[in-house]
């Protein structure tokens, strides 16, 4: 364990956090939520996600049975996905997420089954599509 | 005598605390924030701490924190989101069903950010604090009304599992009061909701909506003889929706000891009650209370010997409307009540009507804004009253602006002028030491409160932090108001896809009228407005008259100075206020406290 250490002070900045913008439910026996998260690298790097958990009803109470993280990668993804923690979702965004992600997440939700690499890919881009809507 | 060495002592009280203050405020605020969140993974530095700024922690949940954050490791920022995560799944849970309940009652809004700052020990090592600080605002819709909703007592989520029992079943509220004519007093009461006891499973969803209230209060003065002591059981099925119409039925017992005019004067009685709740489209007053109770009394005054107790019979009406515009708050309440006195020849059927109009208004912007707070009513009996029901001026422990819209004890019928410059019921046309109860008919009053901010005795409740600066600023209160335009349009989704409403600019018109309604005014309030404590100086006026058929009406008129303090669960205020007019009445002033400890939670 080293005993030693050089602090520098004026680094690069990150405050990393999390906030919940969006419970929906887009069906009886379902909802999902929509979460923006600022997390931080090791090297203090930003890292913008966005994340989509959905909740079925069993016996009685939801539980969550499918959580997506669509990190942005793009400027302008992270330029959108900012706006909505500062602005808030859009009408065609909150319709796009409910039309074109919950029916691709809800199958893993009925079946218990994860998203393989693929179907991952198919629901990454419909995020993104939603976000840019 | 005593009244002014009371006095002397208020203002010497006040004085000392006026100069402490600034110290002990500025002092809870400073904190050094140069070294935070810039510390890598590369610099190798120990996580030292690992700090959850929430009330009621679990100490697995505290412990898990510790772990994914690394606490004793080296810290990696990357660690510091899964632990933030960990914090926010405790948070949803917290919240009991998970469910979307924006048009069903209840909304809420949660962030979680963290920091990590460099602490230096005395031997010169430098090391982090992790703080992870989650604002949690649930918002209860239906209780908007209130006026006192909007103030969630604190931004941090309670773990309410966490929470002894016996305080969640009970929600207990203490109080303090004191008056120059009922002395010093303390209270306690309860309210539990039998359908929802703590740890009792919900098998039936239809169950969740409706509220069973079993309720005790009892007050003490300690200095006099006054006492109340009652009971509540209520079936309640709040109101939701601007569709559906809530409603409520109960029983009240209540017995005690209270002052009237000069003498004192037992009271026993029963009271069952019926009222709906329901919105309006109106903008000026967009939620009402109607209904209606009846009323049986004993009734007698100890100060009379041989006074047997007069049986009363009561049919109430009752209407109040609350309604919300911009940063004001307004509520009217009318009251009708037909009066049967039964076992005293000499007492003949009466009735009597009492109005009464409140308005709150923030006047500036911020969280430094005076509040301007405005009371007014008028009332009038025909017939004759006997003496327990004729109107007196007075200090009152009713808080017509702030008791809730639906609670019983705005839905009975209210008492005479508010006159914080006596003391409970103590203002009448009689003079002396009579027993027989001339007094008011009818009255007027206008009251007026101004409280006035002072910067560095508040502190906001949603603070002015800057949760990112890239690729845009955005603070924490711009990110809370942001969910206002996101209710907007998912409740336009709602309304198109559930409820058949048409995908065009009408629609759109309905989901902002439901929003700006209720939930963009209490996010605004919660964001621009709300404070965890603040002190207040405060400044009093009061002016009422009172009218009889038989002796001259009274005009009195009053001011004074007093102090308002919030602290998280807490609301005092307290002040000195003292008579101008009339000269029977200018002799000594009123030092009066309201001070009511609630929301343990």
């Amino acid at each position: 364990m080293p005993s030693t250490t050089t602090i520098t002070t004026g680094g690069k900045k990150c405050t990393p956090f999390l906030i919940r913008v969006m419970v929906f439910s887009p069906e009886s026996g379902y909802k999902f939520t929509i979460e923006i998260q600022k997390a931080c690298s090791s090297q203090n790097e930003p890292i913008w996600k966005l994340l989509f958990d959905l909740y079925k009803k069993i016996d009685g109470d939801f539980q969550e049975v499918v959580s997506v993280e669509f990190v942005a990668g793009d400027p302008n993804d992270i330029d959108k996905i900012a706006a909505i923690t500062d602005e808030g979702m859009k009408r065609p965004q909150v319709r796009a997420f409910r039309d074109n992600v919950f029916p691709l997440v809800k199958p893993f939700g009925d079946s218990g089954s994860k998203p393989n690499a693929d179907e991952k890919k198919k629901i990454d881009k419909a995020v993104k599509t939603a976000i840019n809507a | 005598m005593r009244m002014a060495s009371l006095g002397f002592t208020f203002y010497k009280w006040m004085r000392r605390l006026l100069v402490l203050m600034p110290f002990v405020f500025s002092r809870a605020g400073a904190q050094n924030k140069t070294a935070c969140n810039a510390i890598t993974a590369d610099m190798r530095l120990m996580v030292r701490s690992v700090k959850i700024n929430a009330r009621w922690i679990s100490k697995e949940l505290q412990q898990q924190a510790e772990q994914v954050a690394g606490l004793g490791k080296i810290y990696d920022p990357i660690n510091i989101s899964a632990a933030q995560n960990l914090v926010e799944e405790a948070c949803r849970k917290n919240e009991g069903q998970f469910e979307f309940q924006l048009l069903q009652g209840s909304t809420s809004v949660l962030v979680v950010r963290s920091d990590a700052c460099i602490i230096t020990d005395s031997a010169g090592k430098q090391e982090v604090a992790v703080s992870i600080s989650p604002f949690y605002l649930r918002i209860d819709l239906f209780k908007l009304g209130n006026n006192i909703l909007p103030v969630p007592r604190s931004s941090k989520p309670s773990f309410y599992t966490q929470v002894p029992a016996v305080i969640r079943a009970t929600a207990p509220f203490a109080s303090l009061y004191n008056d120059r004519r009922y002395g010093t007093s303390i209270g306690l009461s309860t309210a539990t909701d039998l359908l929802h006891l703590p740890g009792r499973q919900e098998k039936k969803r239809n169950t969740k909506s409706m509220q069973t209230n079993l309720g005790f209060t009892g007050k003490k003065s300690l200095s006099n003889s006054f006492y109340h002591i009652g009971g509540t059981l209520e079936l309640n099925h709040p109101l939701y929706t601007d569709s559906s119409i809530g409603w409520n039925v109960g029983v009240q017992f209540e017995n005690g000891l209270s002052p009237i005019g000069n003498v004192s004067g037992k009271y026993i009685y029963w009271n069952l009650n019926a009222a709906v709740q329901g919105n309006s489209k109106s903008t000026l007053l967009s939620k009402y209370v109607i209904g209606t109770n009846f009323t049986f009394s004993k009734n007698s005054s100890i100060n009379v010997q041989n006074s047997d107790p007069y049986n009363e019979n009561r049919i109430g009406l009752f209407a109040l409307a609350d309604g919300r515009q911009g940063k004001s708050f307004t509520r009217l309440g009318c009251w009708f009540a037909a009066a049967m006195p039964g076992n005293n020849s000499s007492l003949h059927n009466y009735q009597q009507l009492v109005t009464r109009i409140g308005n709150s208004v923030f006047l500036g912007s911020g969280h430094n804004s005076v509040l301007v707070e405005t009371i007014a009513g008028a009332g009038y009996t025909w017939g004759t009253a006997p003496g327990y029901n004729q109107f007196f001026a007075g200090n009152t422990q009713q808080r017509f602006l702030y008791d809730p819209v639906i609670s019983l004890r705005n839905q009975t019928m209210q008492s005479g002028p508010l006159l914080r410059s006596i003391g409970e019921k103590e203002g009448g046309l009689a003079t002396g030491n009579t027993s027989q109860a001339m007094d008011g008919g009818s009255f007027w009053h206008l009251n007026l409160n101004f409280s006035i901010p002072v910067k560095s005795w508040a502190r906001p409740l949603i603070p002015d932090i800057v949760i990112s600066e890239t690729p845009r600023v955005t603070t924490l209160r711009t990110a809370l108001k942001a969910q206002s335009e996101t209710a907007k349009n998912f409740i336009y989704d709602d309304l198109v896809n559930n409820h058949d409403y048409p995908d065009n600019d009408e629609t759109d018109k309905v989901a902002a009228a439901i929003v700006d309604k209720d939930i963009r005014p209490a996010i605004n309030y919660l964001a621009d407005r709300a404070n965890v404590y603040a002190i207040k100086p405060l400044l009093l006026f009061d002016v009422c008259r009172i009218n009889d058929r038989l002796l001259p009406g009274k005009t009195f008129t009053a001011a004074g100075l007093g102090l308002q303090l919030t602290v998280v669960i807490a609301r005092l205020e307290l002040g000195y206020m003292r008579t101008l007019s009339p000269a029977d009445y200018k002799t000594s002033g009123n030092f009066f406290i309201h001070f009511v400890l609630q929301n343990f939670y």
